[in-house]
């Protein structure tokens, strides 16, 4: 349906005014500005439409792909059951060329094209469109899709050229107007909620009849703080006052607030006698780290790609990546505790962003002391703290909410904080409205999507939805700093002029076959469609195995708190569920087939580059390919098709050949007549007996 | 396989350790030799030296043609019992000393020993003559020329090992032959009455000893030791002498027991006989059957497949290296593996093709050029130039036409292709030693990453051009004009096409050969994206009008992307530019050489599997038909200050041609930096990756449908330039899809 832009806005108003039936909370207290329908400049990607029962809701949508269990809601902010899904907006072609759109699907599918449907179906199998013309630029675009009742519902939508294979239609080629009053009001929705959880606020405002117990609904709702544990050895006394004073002017991003005032803009007494009372827990365990150990540890800073999440910690200014300043590490930390921080940081927070790169003891005591030398900024001197009085403040200012996980106690429930309009205490714009509520630095427009988000109501707490809880994660835990993703360069592949000073210092030794530096990492693009969901959850936590690329210093680090979750929405949302459908077994012949396929004599010779299991690679040249021992484990068979057809066109830096031409023939005609795809398959049969 | 009665290639010594070390029978540029009783000799083509002897076998082949495996050459036979080695130092001595007064090479990461052949007026290697099984050396030490048999004999169980020489001209001045070196620190004992020499053979066994003898030899022969080296001084030659070195391995006390061998050893041979070529060695043939394309209705270019001798009685690896046509329209084809094959039977049908092999144990023959009806071919050692003495159909003598070029132990410094110019001079370039995995140099010679000029009677050797990396490929225009390409990887961000200039820098830094490192690259007609090409080939010029409508253009293969591109050029201000347009044509093996046949005008390829190709056969050679309905597509391109200029063959549809909807632009820019490869920046933004879209205000027609404006604002240089367009052409073709290109100047309107 093309509709005029006052039209449209009609329809999101409709939308909206069902958005506030039954199952949301039609009685809120709380009041928020509306969104008014502007048209801004494309960006990438489509608008999804979604509606259930009778609630509306709208957010971006990287992909036309989904897959919703029969026993979920689509989304968050909807109820489970029966749903349509509507994707709008442009999809792009560098010039007019016909296309060839497919879907797999399961529920009902339309696909409209400048107002031509291209392809309808309804079925469980591939639909295939007839070639279809696209205009040069943007071509309008809307498809829709349902679920069958009952079922799990899933789509994926494809497209093919005469320049490339079938594959899902890629974010790059997607354009919508960020401007839609639909889209913001739900994404405000979304950012309120994700605020809700991770400032925890429940943890002091409690409400049991809405928020969910621990460990059910919004996983991030079970984010914890730092435990408490022996910071006297960790951290330094000064520090710590400054830190609990306005941990803001040290991490810009910090969800822990303000609990003191401070008279004089300095650190207030309250702060410094809890720092005091913290410190006292354990003795002080400073040592010097070996200053020796420096230049290695600053090729570790770039190699590793801490580089990618923290500026270094000589810089003190305004980053344009967003990067964590650490120049006030040396102020912070004892150095033997930063060590033991490096190696396990999640020791103490399991939800803390900083991943573990499984550093040996030696690489941990190179980069603290690295951290250490380079981090000049001095704190000025808190006032002296009284231990005793700071014992008291932690058990009155309300700290162990958070940061024991004790129930709320002192505090307002949420019914009542809600009562005001959820514009006092926390939520207030000036101090003095304030009063003596935690200030948590909220930006107006974070003030707005809390209160848009309280004004939806509460109950999507109770449920959420693994493609989005991954969406959110993938930017919370930055996995976009080191992998590039839907067309955009990675953070760290941009700061190589920032790393090649450090790579400078301590030059990796030029030896055959030792790994090497890059910032040339998978792109997150296809990660969904790539790798099996058990696999890139295991690699996510950065459980221990062997590495699939061991010519890269990069290695995967563990984000435990999150690997299943996102591991599980990445695949959903493009379009795949958990288990890959049953295969019959294969036939002897398709194995051997496939093993002569792989190899030198009569094969693609892959064996050239690519060790298969305990056999090595026979004379890998500059570009090292992937065990293929591990194929079948890491990858879906989907993916393994597709990227055999043309990888460069998942991978423009690809060395990997291409060796079947635009009709999807090989030059190898001894085996299937030349036909790729079945001797794609044989060799992809042959790995699985090779799986590990 | 079958290598025949000789191998040429590098070698290293028992310890598997290159000449760099600069200790045994290391040897840069080898010829190792059969002999009887399962004996072999290596000869050293660049310091005229027998490196060694042993028995109990050939070589251990290892190495990059022989199991893929980068780095590794091939080692004398795992049970080999050595019998004599010499270190890396000339074989003949000058003026009384063995001394290696060849230049070191110069420059960063030059390498620390020199390399290439002796001085010519010292000694010079001619060739090696073939018959039967047998294989003589033929050489000039100082004015005098020889011959030189390795061989053995058995005397009872006894084994020896031999040497004879026969002195084919008289020379000038007295010299020492280097017969043998002691172990490290062992001395060499003479033999009384001057009967010979015998030295420790084996420092891991005191018992044995390598005793050596000279039969026949001119009066005034004298046995020599010399720090550990047995030499053998000898008199002025006056022409004719035949005398003959015999070697044996005993223990302590069997000198009189040599002694005696020795004297039952066979006199030295009369050798001149070598000089007349022998028996046939390969009588059989291979017959195969061609496989002709099948016409495509959007292109009027036919691929079809002259089958190659895969599977012949000789178990010989075909893969492709060479290739040129005989004056009787038959072709010759070198392998990588050392040999010459002459196909026959190269009719319109290619029913049945006969398959001859002709030479063998040439090293790694990658370039093969026929002039005068006689069979140039390139190896890494030398260019060979080979004669079939005898007429039956095997060439008997292969000539050492020029062996200036220097070869390092480093596994990827190929010699690539061979062509001449009108004036009848050769070409061809050389890689760099690229290290095992892909980056970096292994230590460098002077001739590194050169394109060499050699004059036609081959006595001139000239570096052409310097800093090309890896150009599996060059080119010589009818004109004269040299090109080549080269394959990403250090200091080359992506293929390329280049015109060689005499005295060019092409683009590789650390092969410069120059005092100041460059601080820019030579002028490239157009870099080539991955997916276009990824690894070169050679060019080649299209001769005559039997080819269609493109006749003088420049063809660029590509081995790793197997296919053949038409490349468009242009000078503006001097400084040339173009692009290149993929023809759509297909091959299954990684396409790297080509000529148009004069016989038939068409265009021929051939081509291998051995580096990274999306080719899959071991070898291909190819026939491009025209099978003569018109052709459109792009054929020349011409950028100014208002936009791109696109010609075409034919006239094309001005419906698709005139709308700018068909057509998308987008640039980008490379690095030109050590790194392998370089990453798309850009132009809007230096330094950000990516590609930038190039807006087409408005294309127009030219009113004979012949060629397009694509009006662009704001063109400036560019490195890499893709232009898609759908077009059709007036009688309803697809044309191509895509042209890549480069600006290196933006020509004014």
């Amino acid at each position: 349906m093309r509709c005029l832009p006052a039209f449209r806005l009609l329809l999101c108003s409709v939308a909206f005014s069902l958005a506030a039936s039954p199952w949301l909370a039609a009685d809120s207290l709380v009041k928020t500005v509306p969104i008014e329908e502007k048209q801004e400049k494309p960006a990438q990607g489509l608008i999804l439409r979604l509606q259930s029962a009778n609630s509306a809701d709208h957010r971006s949508a990287r992909l036309v792909a989904l897959h919703v269990p029969a026993d979920q809601p689509v989304s968050p902010l909807l109820p489970a059951g029966p749903f349509t899904a509507r994707w709008e907006g442009a999809i792009l072609s560098p010039l007019r060329s016909k296309y060839t759109f497919s879907a797999k699907i399961q529920g009902r599918f339309k696909l409209t094209i400048n107002d031509t449907v291209v392809l309808e179906s309804e079925s469980s199998a591939l639909a295939e469109s007839k070639p279809f013309q696209l205009n040069k630029g943007a071509n309008t675009l809307v498809a829709e899709f349902s679920g069958a009742p009952g079922k799990d519902a899933s789509i994926q939508l494809l497209w093919a050229s005469r320049d490339f294979p079938a594959e899902p239609v890629p974010p790059t080629a997607f354009t919508h107007n960020p401007g839609d009053a639909g889209l913001r009001s739900s994404q405000r929705i979304r950012e309120g909620r994700l605020l809700f959880a991770q400032l925890r606020c429940a943890a002091c405002h409690a409400d049991p009849a809405q928020i969910p117990a621990r460990g059910q609904g919004m996983p991030e709702l079970a984010q914890d703080a730092p435990l408490f544990d022996e910071l006297g050895r960790k951290f330094n006394e000064n520090f710590l006052a400054h830190w609990i004073q306005d941990p803001h002017q040290f991490r810009p991003h910090a969800l822990m607030p303000r609990v003191f005032k401070s008279a004089n803009g300095g650190v207030s007494q309250e702060a410094a006698d809890l720092a005091a009372f913290l410190a006292s827990t354990a003795p002080k365990a400073d040592a010097a780290p070996d200053a020796e150990l420096a230049p290695a540890g600053g090729a570790l800073f770039a190699n590793l790609g801490c580089i990618a999440c923290h500026t270094t910690p000589d810089f003190n200014g305004n980053d344009a990546h967003g990067r964590t300043p650490l120049p006030h590490l040396k102020s912070k930390w004892q150095a033997p505790a930063l060590s033991e921080f490096l190696r396990d940081p999640a020791k103490n927070y399991a939800w803390t962003h900083m991943p573990n790169f499984r550093l040996t003891q030696e690489e941990a005591a190179q980069l603290t002391s690295f951290l250490m030398s380079t981090a000049q900024k001095e704190l000025t001197a808190a006032p002296k703290g009284d231990a005793t009085r700071g014992g008291q403040l932690l058990a009155t200012s309300g700290c162990l909410n958070c940061h024991a996980g004790l129930p709320p106690s002192t505090q307002p429930t949420l019914p009542s904080t809600l009562a005001s309009g959820w514009t006092k205490g926390c939520m207030a714009n000036s101090p003095s409205e304030r009063g003596n509520a935690p200030d948590f630095v909220l930006a107006p427009e974070q003030s707005e999507a809390l209160r848009a988000f309280a004004a939806h109501g509460f109950s999507s707490l109770k449920s959420d939805s693994p493609l989005e809880f991954a969406e959110r994660q993938v930017r919370n835990m930055r996995c976009t700093a080191c992998h590039s993703a839907d067309g955009k360069p990675s953070t760290w592949s941009e700061l190589e002029d920032e790393m090649a000073p450090l790579q400078a210092a301590a030059p990796a030794p030029e030896q055959e076959g030792a790994p090497v530096a890059s910032t040339a990492l998978p792109h997150l693009t296809w990660f969904g469609e790539k790798l099996r969901p058990d696999w890139m959850e295991n690699f996510i936590a950065g459980k221990p195995h062997p590495k699939p690329r061991p010519w890269l210093i990069a290695r995967m680090p563990g984000f435990t708190a999150v690997s299943a979750g996102v591991a599980q929405g990445l695949s959903f949302g493009h379009g795949f569920p958990l288990a890959a459908a049953n295969e019959p077994e294969p036939a002897e012949e398709q194995v051997k087939n496939g093993e002569t396929l792989l190899g030198e004599n009569g094969g693609f010779n892959c064996i050239t580059c690519h060790a298969v299991g305990d056999k090595a690679a026979t004379a890998v040249f500059e570009a090292p390919g992937v065990n293929l021992g591990w194929a079948s484990n890491r990858l879906r068979k989907e993916y393994f098709h597709r990227w055999l057809l043309h990888p460069l066109r998942i991978d423009p830096e690809t060395k990997m050949p291409k060796f079947a031409d635009e009709e999807g023939r090989t030059p190898l005609t001894d085996l299937y007549e030349g036909k790729a795809s079945d001797q794609f398959e044989a060799i992809w049969q042959f790995l699985k007996t090779q799986a590990r | 396989m079958d290598y025949g009665p000789f191998l040429s290639s590098t070698i290293h010594n028992t310890e598997d350790k290159s000449t760099l070390q600069g200790k045994g029978c290391a040897t840069d540029k080898g010829v190792t030799i059969r002999l009887a009783n399962g004996a072999t000799m290596l000869f050293d083509t660049d310091l005229l030296r027998m490196s060694g002897g042993w028995t109990g076998g050939f070589l251990t082949l290892k190495g990059v043609i022989f199991d893929g495996k980068h780095g590794p050459n091939p080692t004398p036979a795992k049970d080999a019992k050595i019998v004599f080695q010499t270190h890396p130092t000339p074989g003949w001595s000058q003026d009384g000393s063995f001394k290696d007064e060849r230049p070191l090479p110069t420059g960063t990461g030059a390498a620390t020993r020199p390399f290439g052949p002796l001085p010519k007026a010292r000694a010079k290697y001619r060739g090696l003559y073939v018959k039967d099984q047998s294989v003589a050396l033929s050489y000039t030490v100082g004015s005098a020329a020889l011959l030189e048999l390795p061989d053995s004999e058995k005397i009872g169980d006894d084994v020896l090992l031999t040497r004879s020489f026969h002195v084919s001209s008289a020379g000038s001045a007295a010299f020492h032959l280097l017969a043998a070196e002691a172990p490290e620190g062992a001395q060499v004992e003479l033999l009384p009455d001057n009967a010979g020499v015998s030295l420790p053979a084996d420092p891991k066994n005191p018992e044995a000893r390598l005793f050596i003898a000279a039969l026949g030899t001119p009066s005034g022969a004298v046995w020599k030791n010399t720090e550990g080296r047995a030499s053998l001084q000898l008199p002025k030659f006056a022409g004719s002498e035949r005398f003959k070195l015999v070697y044996w391995i005993g223990g302590n006390g069997d000198a009189n027991r040599f002694s005696e061998m020795a004297r039952k050893a066979a006199a030295p041979a009369d050798l001149s006989g070598f000089t007349h070529g022998g028996g046939t060695r390969w009588k059989e043939v291979v017959k195969t059957e061609g496989e002709p394309g099948t016409p495509d209705e959007n292109f009027p270019y036919v691929v079809d497949s002259i089958t190659p001798p895969l599977t012949n009685p000789y178990n010989a690896w075909i893969r492709f290296g060479g290739f040129d046509f005989l004056p009787d329209g038959r072709a010759a084809l070198c392998t990588w593996s050392g040999d010459v094959w002459i196909a026959s039977g190269l009719d319109a049908g290619l029913k049945e093709i006969t398959w001859k092999r002709y030479a063998s144990g040439l090293f790694q023959a990658l370039g093969l050029k026929v002039v005068d009806g006689q069979i140039y071919v390139l190896g890494r050692d030398q260019i060979t130039r080979l004669k079939d003495v005898n007429n039956d159909g095997e060439a008997d003598f292969y000539e050492n036409f020029n062996n200036d070029v220097q070869v390092t132990p480093g596994f990827h410094e190929f010699a690539l292709d061979l062509h001449t110019d009108p004036q009848g001079n050769f070409y061809f370039a050389k890689g760099g030693p690229v290290n095992p995995g892909g980056r970096g140099w292994g230590p460098l010679s002077e001739h590194n990453g050169c394109v060499f000029k050699v004059s036609k009677d081959g006595e001139k050797f000239e570096v052409y051009a310097t800093g090309v990396r890896a150009p599996n490929g060059i080119g010589v225009s009818p004109e004269g004009v040299v090109s080549c390409g080269d394959n990403q990887g250090t200091w080359v961000p992506a293929c390329y096409v280049h015109i060689v200039q005499p005295g060019d820098f092409v683009g590789v830094t650390d092969l410069a050969h120059r005092p100041e490192k460059p601080t820019a690259h030579g002028t490239h007609i157009c870099y080539m994206p991955m997916d276009v090409d990824n690894s070169g080939g050679a060019q080649v010029w299209v001769t005559g009008n039997k080819w269609g409508p493109l006749e003088n253009r420049m063809l660029h293969l590509s081995y790793g992307q197997a296919s053949v591109n038409l490349v468009l050029s242009e000078k503006v201000d001097g400084k040339i530019q173009g692009g290149v347009v993929r023809l759509p044509l297909k091959f299954d093996t990684g396409i790297m050489r080509a000529r148009f046949n004069p016989a038939d005008g068409q265009l021929y390829v051939a081509g291998l599997r051995g580096w990274q190709t999306k080719g899959s056969k071991d070898a291909g050679f190819f026939r491009v038909r025209y099978t003569g309905a018109p052709v459109t597509v792009q054929s020349s391109l011409r950028v100014t200050n208002k936009g791109l200029h696109i010609g075409f063959t034919n006239p094309v549809d001005p419906k698709s041609a005139g709308d700018a909807e068909n057509y998308s632009v987008e640039q980008y820019n490379y690095r030109w930096t050590e790194a392998y490869g370089s990453p798309d920046f850009k132009p809007s933004d230096p330094e950000k990756k990516g590609r930038d879209p190039v807006e087409i205000k408005s294309v127009k027609v030219a009113s004979d449908n012949r060629s397009v404006f694509l009006e662009i604002d704001g063109l400036t240089p560019v490195d890499q330039m893709r232009v898609k367009m759908n077009l059709k052409s007036a009688d309803g073709k697809d044309l191509p899809g895509e042209l890549v290109n480069t600006i290196n100047v933006v020509g004014k309107e």
